[in-house]
């Protein structure tokens, strides 16, 4: 069952109904677990592809009651082990000759799994929380709100969110959740697939002017594609998250949000405090600070501490690049996130030094500076994404292969180059006129808001309610007549 | 009544009232959504089933069915049921242009774009062969299957592609916008005049004018038939270099997955007692040298190394015709054909027009295994209507509405 199909929305839509309808924890439970259950055996197409997924969670359970009882070393060995296990399960292309289990099966939403079974293992080691029981181990690890692509919400937040006792359901409630799920279908249904069809359109531009005598073209082109494929992959995975952050509102949850305005970002590390924010939180938490509290303790004296943390940022953001797939294409984006984070983080360091704090701050407070730094954070995110969608395509009528030319080369390095100025020349023109924008259409659109009776306060109207059922009426409209095919690209991280 | 049990009342009513509203305010604008697109659909005909198609055109030989490409392969499907033919064409869009009139006297039924993977193939076989299976399957057999990558491309590409449809494929088949369909369809929906035909389906604005003939050939648009090429042999079709006409595969070598799949197909089709025909129609002959000769070459004069080129001998090599040889299928190599040095011949470089397909059942018929499984066609008569073309200049209208 794909997250973006219409049996999702009749299971989702069930699910929040029957939820609403449950007056205790152990009602909601099973009402999880069942959605749950049927959601992760629609990804099968025989029961027989669900066994390596199945193992995982039961011997992820198993590490969690072991985890609780282990010293530090043995722990970090259980640490390794589901790690290897999840390593192997993805069948990672960068380490050669992974023996194969010899038949398919399925691993949706196992990059998050794994994160999710990691967390409970160093909470529970941790006295955090307590192991939890099988049916809330069950329904945190597999919620069909946050398998596929996340979030990754604390169990702390998902175990209180479940014991909490039903309270009314009010009427804002109902209306914002639908909003969001809306906008998030919107966004899925229509934006992100169009965009996805322009990047397409701009890398087979680019595959086909990939020539010496065209390598400014290419470059631009590149650039192009580059930019427009950021821009599908924010709105498709923001897209997920506004539907499956207001399913959970409507079921009477609260789940974490994973953006936070990723194009107002400063500069790139402030980029990924804004993107995918749950999985940078779990990073720190469980990567950056324990690393770089064990490398202050063991070189701390000899090594300046801007230095390990260098090192720490580097080691955080290759392990991020890697998580999200399997093959080369990833090593080196996460290559180049750990680049990205390296030079920011010493160009911050270097800048303190040479001008102090105080001119620092002030010199960040500047608009010119401001918008160069979002404009170079941009350009290189568009670029570091590259990674992940260069690759044979099919050309316009499907009916064969367009070449992948050959990017780890001199010319493709001379490509890159030329997006990447072509790039931060063009954000840094767009930003202040964006920003005017922005700036001159907000209140128009506050007041077409209040008038639609969406303003605060004004929520309950008659007016707000159509106005969310004409919302709902478009989308599913403009879904029927666009038949577009959207898929949320996360899904396969 | 005490206080807690006005709250608990209160709450009740309360979640009743917000899961009514929730449930209304997601099912009514949709089922409002749905019944527009359901007038909308059946005032297209677009309710008419397969079956029902394939039995009008079966019917009458005049009738050509023109509509979405995506639905070609479940008509033709119901149709091949319908025909139990002597001799079924099942494959990709390649085989397209394979005629009836090029098979007389036996009973043909062009079933091209019914599958582009093995897999494909073999649930088309069980398909068509469950009343009386045809005697002869002749498929497409290109190097490209050979792709380790073309399975797993191709069966993304074939769920577009029902074997079967009814509204709820409909509904979600993927076709992009086009406002001038819905928009013709709405006002002016069903029947069209052609030259020779009378199009039923929907108009050609659909999918540029493709459509399935009586004998399940495909008729392209009629602007392909006034193309002028540009440039030269390069140049066919709107490519603009010799790089961009090569039929690429992925890989190094033949994938052993797909030699093992095309096993499946072969046993599947032994055990049905019907001859299976391979043939790989012809690509432009600059697209062939460039394989042939295995080197650098692309549009300013270089290519790179191919990988898709070891593939390629490897295909073309003794062993492969052997291993072909011990699964029981017949192969005919085109590509070749002295012919495919035409550009104006293709309706682009992995399309032969029916002038090329001609050709090649001419070539086809000289293997003496194949002309002994196919010894009553007049291969004089098409030679004949070669000749004809080639003085028509005629690459794409031969046979006309000869069936």
């Amino acid at each position: 069952m794909a997250f973006e199909s219409f049996s999702f929305l009749v299971l989702a839509v069930a699910a929040v109904a029957l939820l609403r309808l449950c007056s205790n924890e152990r009602q909601r439970g099973i009402v999880l677990c069942v959605a749950s259950a049927i959601f992760v055996a629609s990804f099968a197409s025989r029961p027989m592809e669900l066994l390596p997924l199945g193992v995982f969670m039961a011997a992820g359970y198993g590490a969690v009651l072991a985890g609780s009882r282990l010293g530090r070393r043995s722990l970090v060995v259980l640490l390794g082990a589901v790690i290897a296990a999840f390593v192997w399960l993805k069948q990672y292309a960068i380490i050669a000759d992974l023996p194969h289990l010899g038949f398919a099966y399925t691993v949706v939403g196992l990059s998050y799994l794994l994160f999710r079974i990691l967390h409970l293992i160093i909470a529970a080691a941790q006295g955090a929380i307590q192991v939890p029981g099988v049916l809330s181990y069950f329904n945190y690890a597999l919620s069909p709100f946050t398998l596929v692509a996340g979030p990754v919400q604390r169990y702390q937040d998902f175990s209180e969110q479940m014991a909490r006792p039903p309270v009314a359901a009010t009427q804002e409630q109902l209306l914002g959740g639908l909003g969001r799920v809306t906008r998030g279908y919107f966004y899925l249904l229509v934006l992100s697939e169009f965009t996805r069809l322009k990047a397409g359109e701009l890398k087979i531009a680019f595959y086909t002017d990939y020539a010496w005598s065209a390598w400014l073209g290419a470059g631009v082109h590149l650039g192009a594609a580059a930019l427009v494929y950021f821009v599908f992959l924010y709105l498709n995975f923001s897209g997920y998250m506004h539907v499956m952050v207001g399913f959970g509102r409507l079921a009477g949850f609260t789940l974490p949000e994973n953006f936070d305005e990723p194009y107002k970002a400063a500069n790139f590390l402030e980029f990924w405090s804004r993107w995918h924010i749950t999985v940078s939180e779990w990073l720190r938490t469980y990567l950056f600070n324990p690393l770089l509290k064990a490398l202050v303790a063991r070189w701390g004296k000899r090594v300046s501490s801007e230095l390990l943390a260098v090192i720490t940022f580097f080691f955080t953001f290759f392990v991020m690049g890697m998580w999200h797939g399997t093959s080369i294409q990833f090593l080196v984006c996460g290559l180049m996130l750990a680049i990205g984070a390296t030079v920011n983080k010493l160009w911050q360091t270097e800048a303190v030094r040479r001008l102090g704090r105080r001119r620092y701050r002030a010199l960040r407070a500047k608009p010119w500076y401001v918008n160069w730094a979002r404009a170079a954070t941009l350009a290189y995110m568009a670029l570091v994404l590259v990674c992940v969608w260069f690759g044979p395509e099919l050309s316009a009528s499907g009916s064969e292969v367009v070449p992948t030319p050959q990017i780890l080369s001199l010319f493709g390095l001379m490509c890159s180059v030329v997006a990447f100025l072509a790039l931060l020349l063009g954000l840094w023109a767009a930003g202040p006129i964006v920003q005017g924008l922005a700036g001159a259409v907000s209140p128009w659109l506050g007041r077409l808001s209040l008038r639609a009776g969406l303003g605060a306060g004004d929520s309950q109207s008659n007016a707000a309610i159509a106005w969310t059922a004409a919302k709902v009426f478009a989308v599913a409209t403009l879904a029927v007549v666009l038949n577009w095919s959207p898929e949320v690209v996360y899904k396969g991280f | 009544m005490d206080d807690s049990t006005t709250a608990a009342t209160v709450t009740c009513a309360d979640t009743r009232r917000f899961v009514g509203s929730f449930l209304l305010l997601v099912w009514l604008p949709i089922a409002v959504v749905v019944v527009l697109a359901s007038i909308v659909v059946w005032r297209m005909s677009l309710t008419t089933s397969p079956a029902e198609i394939a039995r009008k055109q079966h019917g009458n030989p005049a009738l050509a069915w023109i509509g979405p490409a995506k639905l070609f392969t479940s008509i033709k499907v119901a149709r091949l049921r319908l025909e139990t033919p002597e001799i079924a064409i099942i494959g990709a869009s390649r085989l397209g242009e394979f005629r009836s009139a090029m098979f007389k006297p036996y009973g043909i039924y062009n079933g091209s774009f019914t599958g582009w993977t093995f897999s494909r193939l073999t649930t088309v076989l069980d398909m068509i062969s469950a009343a009386r299976p045809p005697k002869v399957v002749l498929f497409n057999l290109d190097y490209l299957m050979f792709g380790s990558d073309w399975e797993q491309r191709w069966a993304a590409n074939e769920a577009d592609w029902p074997l079967e449809y009814n509204c709820r494929t409909l509904i979600c088949a993927r076709n992009g916008p086009d406002w001038n369909w819905w928009a013709r369809e709405l006002l002016d929906p069903g029947r069209k005049s052609g030259d020779e035909f009378t199009f039923f389906g929907l108009t050609a604005s659909a999918q540029g004018g493709l459509s399935i003939l009586h004998d399940g050939s495909l008729r392209y648009f009629p602007e392909i038939f006034d193309y002028k090429p540009e440039s030269g042999l390069p140049d066919v079709r709107n490519k603009r270099s010799v790089f961009d006409i090569v039929p690429k595969a992925t890989g190094t070598r033949m994938d052993p997955g797909q030699i093992e799949r095309l096993k499946v197909f072969a046993q599947a089709a032994q055990r049905r007692g019907i001859r299976l025909v391979a043939v790989q129609l012809p690509f432009p002959k600059a697209a062939v040298d460039v394989l042939d000769r295995g080197v650098d070459f692309d549009e300013n004069g270089k290519l790179r190394p191919g990988a898709d080129m070891q593939m390629w001998r490897e295909f073309e090599s003794a062993g492969t015709r052997a291993m072909l040889n011990d699964l029981g299928i017949l192969f005919a190599d085109l590509t070749h054909l002295p012919e495919a040095a035409n550009a104006k011949a293709f309706v682009d470089p992995l399309h032969p027009g029916e002038y090329l397909t001609l050709a090649s059942t001419i070539e086809m018929l000289k293997d003496p295994q194949i002309r002994a499984l196919l010894p009553e066609i007049d291969l004089a008569a098409l030679e004949e209507a070669k000749r004809q073309a080639e003085k028509d200049g005629n690459y794409f209208d031969i046979f006309k509405d000869r069936f």
